[in-house]
């Protein structure tokens, strides 16, 4: 289902794109291709793919829900968990226990709409409560499916309406109308069929209500308002200028702050800081309060980056500041009274960005410890778009106990002794060791083991980052510099706005997407631009029977 | 005569008051269940074991318990104790992380298949627990129930680390994490007024009688897979339509437990052991109902972050805790791996103990319970499928109270007969280069 098709046959890339799979056996690895010069365009064709259900993900039901019945209740979070497709959230098969928590969800939101909702603009008592029903279903039908209702569809609601009279008041069979809609897949599903292929290549160009939702899903997290609607019923989404001219409008809503996180968290993964344990002997700073000021400090910092600094990735990976409150001051070496995170300028020396703010440390950690394995992991994963393979069956995997005598770079390195893990180890470990001055809750330290800090560290097997370093604050400097990077930021943003990982095939999207990138001076609200305005995100394939 | 609709359930929260209300005084007089019924309860834990201290000394009928089964030694003429039966179809899955393949198929024995998962693969097939549903879970008001403890931990790769049950290839049965919703699920509606039980059902139905065609006509429109992806959602809604036509049959024992008030925050650690606690009390009681037949008791999930801070061995995760080498304290006998592994034997004991409390024709509900404990792994620092099972109670043709070593059998053939202890007759499951038939010797 995820598998993209190819459509063009000619294909030629300026930028050689290695697909997202693992880096094979590790020994022997094959560094990616230098390709040619980027000279401008990349000349090729972009691919165009199927375009599979989506089910709404537990955040964005809870969003949808609240722009529709302005209820926040949240309910989606007792839902089960989202799958999962590298990294970003989908919703998957619906067991039956999903499928019971959609009716009990309706069945709750249903009781608790407010006549208001239910009825308005229509008067039932002068124009009659079959007619303001009919009304009901199909103005209400339109925002939930987000699109205009088919006629079996309407029929369908109209005769539980009518079922509904013969047992129920008239609010009561319209909560019970509410109560299908909800449990609709029209409504649970983001359906993207598209319009008749108008030419013989065989391109489907997607409907501009489903346009609309692809752009309030992706930038918004949650359904089109008013605007998107009236864009859609007005056919004015369907050329890059008019898709442009609704994403520059749709980035500065406040509404644009929930997609942001989304992706955030997923892409860095700080959920995994929510229920952190650490060592409270050891790191008695470390509380449930500080995880939650870790997490919501990292986000505050990819906000603030994004929406009032200049967007850039460069500012992303170096920025010399962040935000900090009481509980997260100590571990940064400063003292601050506030209980809010606010702006908080950073030693240099010691802060660049987000790979030396606490959550990414903390997560990429053990309890007593610091880990150069999933810090490097996380940079080899999340920035160059690496993962490494998992070690083989039967393979000794063991992990140095924390030892106060030793520092850990000793510990982890007689753990790289070992031929058969160091093919793999070092992809990973000695970029982890580049983070040896932070602790495992991420506080600075001159020291370890009895030993000054030892940060050097060494990138190798990557397109244009390889070679040996000093510390986190000179990684970043170099990741930031490096296409490689830009194009796996590329890339991320792609799995995030389509909701599916890459292919081979779509390397040329992901090509055309980093040269406005490029060009726009690593603004990652260009990229988000040119991502939603890309050929790939207005068309999908024929539906393949 | 026309009613405003009037809602049981209501926004979360505010049904907190009904937990602990007992509902019997509400039941219809008829009481029984008519015939025993044969039922399975998965009981999975993660991380492996430390072999040395899990394995049984002696002969296969007369044998001690090491440190990790002593635990179950009250227990120990009902157990069968099974080592050498090894995960070989996740073996031959590689190329993925072998915590990953450990969980898609330990009940499956089905290889990955490309999809939806976190590294691009998921589960490869239906897994046993759910086979057996389908074939004895259609009398009672569910055809199987998963519970877990904190299954859902957030990291990414969520069903490649999180999930056991399978309905199919690519489809993940979740389990539910939250005992308060368990309660809920299970007991909510047998306190309601008959009529209005009725009431609601006849407006369920219509619901989803709209939903159900709205499934089909979609259908009509979308591919292939798209296709499979909804018919998965039409099955579970085809479930609960005719779940809505079952009467739930009510044993002589049935009672609705009082859980207490709820927690706070479910995934927290620290309330690990009080949420494990609560599910495993909700399990035997949805026996005793006959709410189901099929079970699964899911307490975390591979790679889990979980720290066993109640334990006082050492302030470990256990993920990190079986990734530590051999030779380190964690793995002796009072070390915090054991340990780890002991306090999951005193939790099957809990179980084994609640449900030979209840009293079911002329024994106890367990005697007609056979209860499997699982894992992904055998030791953790080896990514080693060696899975240490323990079965329990009883089940069709097998013979309990013993210890036995097989030299590498695949766990296929495992599957094969807890298929038939359950009465279901099947001669391969899952993949079946990796199957010859059910496993020799445990009759």
């Amino acid at each position: 289902m995820m598998d993209a098709l190819p459509l063009h046959a000619m294909r030629r890339l300026t930028a050689i794109i290695y697909c997202a799979c693992l880096l094979g056996g590790c020994a022997g690895t094959q560094p990616p291709n230098d390709g040619e010069e980027d000279d401008g365009t990349p000349d090729c064709e972009p691919a165009l793919a199927q375009s599979p259900l989506r089910r709404l993900t537990r955040a964005e039901y809870d969003h949808t829900i609240r722009d529709l019945l302005g209820d926040t209740s949240a309910q989606a979070q007792a839902f089960p968990p989202d799958e999962n497709t590298f990294g970003y959230s989908v919703g998957g098969a619906v067991s039956v226990l999903q499928a019971e928590q959609f009716g009990e969800a309706a069945e709750a939101l249903a009781s608790v709409a407010s006549p208001f909702q239910l009825m308005l603009p229509c008067q039932p008592g002068t124009e009659g409560q079959d007619v303001c029903a009919s009304q009901f279903i199909e103005r209400f039908g339109k925002r939930a499916y987000r699109r205009p209702l088919a006629g079996d569809e309407v029929e369908r609601l109209t005769a539980l309406y009518q079922w509904g009279m013969t047992e129920y008041d008239y609010l009561g069979s319209l909560r019970l109308v509410l109560q299908a809609i909800l449990e609709s897949p029209n409504f649970l599903y983001r359906v993207e069929a598209g319009l008749p292929a108008e030419e013989a290549d065989g391109v489907v160009p997607l409907s501009p209500y489903e346009v609309a939702s692809r752009l309030s899903y992706f930038l918004w997290s949650t359904m089109p308002d008013d605007e998107l609607f009236a864009a859609a019923d007005a056919g004015t989404l369907s050329t890059p200028d008019e898709i442009e001219a609704q994403v520059r409008r749709m980035l500065a809503d406040p509404k644009a702050g929930d997609a942001l996180d989304t992706f955030y968290r997923q892409w860095l993964g700080l959920e995994a800081v929510e229920h952190l344990t650490k060592d409270p002997v050891l790191y008695p700073g470390f509380t449930p309060e500080a995880a939650q000021s870790m997490h919501a400090e990292t986000l505050a910092f990819a906000r603030h980056v994004f929406f009032d600094d200049d967007g850039r990735l460069e500012t992303l990976l170096r920025a010399p500041y962040s935000f900090v409150d009481r509980r997260l001051a100590p571990i940064y070496g400063l003292s601050s009274p506030s209980e809010t995170l606010i702006l908080t300028d950073l030693d240099p020396e010691e802060r660049s960005g987000i790979l030396t703010q606490a959550a990414i440390l903390a997560a990429n950690a053990k309890a007593d410890q610091g880990s150069p394995i999933h810090r490097g992991k996380f940079v080899r994963e999340r920035l160059l778009c690496q993962p490494p393979p998992p070690p083989p069956p039967g393979m000794a995997a063991t992990i140095p106990p924390f030892d106060p005598d030793q520092s850990t770079r000793e510990r982890f390195a007689a753990h790289r002794s070992d031929a058969a893990c160091n093919s793999c180890h070092q992809l990973l470990d000695p970029i982890g060791f580049g983070f040896e001055h932070y602790d495992t809750i991420g506080q600075f330290r001159t020291a370890d083991g009895g030993e000054p800090i030892d940060a050097s560290g060494e990138i190798v097997e990557t397109r244009d980052v390889n070679g040996t370093f000093v510390g986190a604050i000179e990684l970043a400097e170099r990741l930031a510099g490096s296409e490689q990077v830009e194009e796996c930021v590329v890339k991320q943003w792609f799995r995030y706005a389509m909701r599916r990982s890459d292919t081979s095939d779509d390397e040329c999207t992901i090509a055309i997407a980093q040269d406005v990138f490029n060009d726009a001076d690593g603004d990652m609200r260009e990229l988000v631009v040119a991502l939603a305005t890309s050929e790939a995100f207005r068309t999908r394939l024929p539906v393949e029977e | 005569m026309r009613r405003n609709l009037s809602r049981r359930r209501f926004l979360r929260g505010a049904g907190a008051a009904a937990v602990g209300v007992p509902f019997l005084r509400s039941l219809p007089a008829f009481a029984g269940v008519v015939e025993v019924p044969k039922r399975i309860v998965f009981f999975f834990t993660p991380h492996g074991t430390v072999k040395e201290h899990w394995l049984p000394s002696g002969s296969e009928a007369s044998f001690n318990l090491g440190p990790i089964l002593e635990p179950l030694d009250a227990f120990r003429d009902r157990l069968l104790i099974l080592d050498g039966v090894n995960l070989k179809s996740a073996d031959a899955d590689y190329y993925l992380d072998q915590h990953a393949t450990g969980m898609m198929h330990v009940l499956t024995g089905a290889k990955t298949v490309p999809g939806g998962g976190g590294f691009g693969y998921g589960a490869g097939g239906i897994s046993v627990d759910q086979h057996i549903a389908d074939r004895i879970g259609g009398t009672t008001r569910l055809k199987s129930l998963e519970l877990g403890v904190q299954t859902s931990t957030t990291i990414a790769y969520e069903s490649n680390w999180s999930r056991i049950n399978f309905r199919g290839a690519n489809e993940p049965v979740p389990p539910e994490d939250n005992p308060w919703e368990v309660f809920d699920r299970v007991f909510r509606d047998i306190d309601a007024d008959p009529q209005e039980i009725e009431v609601i059902r006849a407006e369920r139905r219509s619901v989803l009688d709209v939903v159900h065609q709205d499934i089909v006509a979609l259908q009509a429109r979308l591919g292939r897979e798209d296709r499979q992806l909804l018919e998965a959602h039409l099955d579970s809604v085809r479930d609960i339509e005719t779940r809505i036509e079952r009467l739930p049959a009510i044993g002589k024992y049935c009672g609705a437990p009082d859980i207490g008030g709820e927690l706070d925050d479910v995934q927290a650690p620290v309330n690990f052991p009080e949420i494990g606690r609560i599910q495993m009390d909700l399990l035997a009681m949805s026996l005793a109902c006959d709410v189901t037949r099929v079970s699964t008791l899911q307490w975390s999930r591979a790679v889990a972050p979980t720290v066993y801070t109640w334990l006082e061995a050492g302030l470990f995760d256990g993920h990190t805790l079986s990734h530590y080498p051999d030779g380190n304290p964690v793995w002796a006998e009072d070390g915090a791996m054991t340990k780890m592994c002991q306090w999951y034997g005193e939790q099957f004991a809990y179980l084994l103990q609640k449900l030979d409390e209840i009293p079911e024709a002329d024994g106890t509900i367990l005697d007609h319970t056979l209860l499997v404990w699982c894992n992904e792994l055998g030791k953790g620092n080896l990514h080693s499928h060696d899975v240490p099972w323990v079965l329990a109670g009883g089940g069709e043709g097998l013979r309990m109270g013993r210890f036995l070593e097989y030299d590498n059998e695949p766990h296929n053939n495992l599957l094969v007969s807890l298929c038939n202890a359950m009465g279901v007759p099947t001669t391969s499951f899952g993949e079946e280069d990796f199957c010859d038939g059910a496993l020799n010797g445990l009759d």
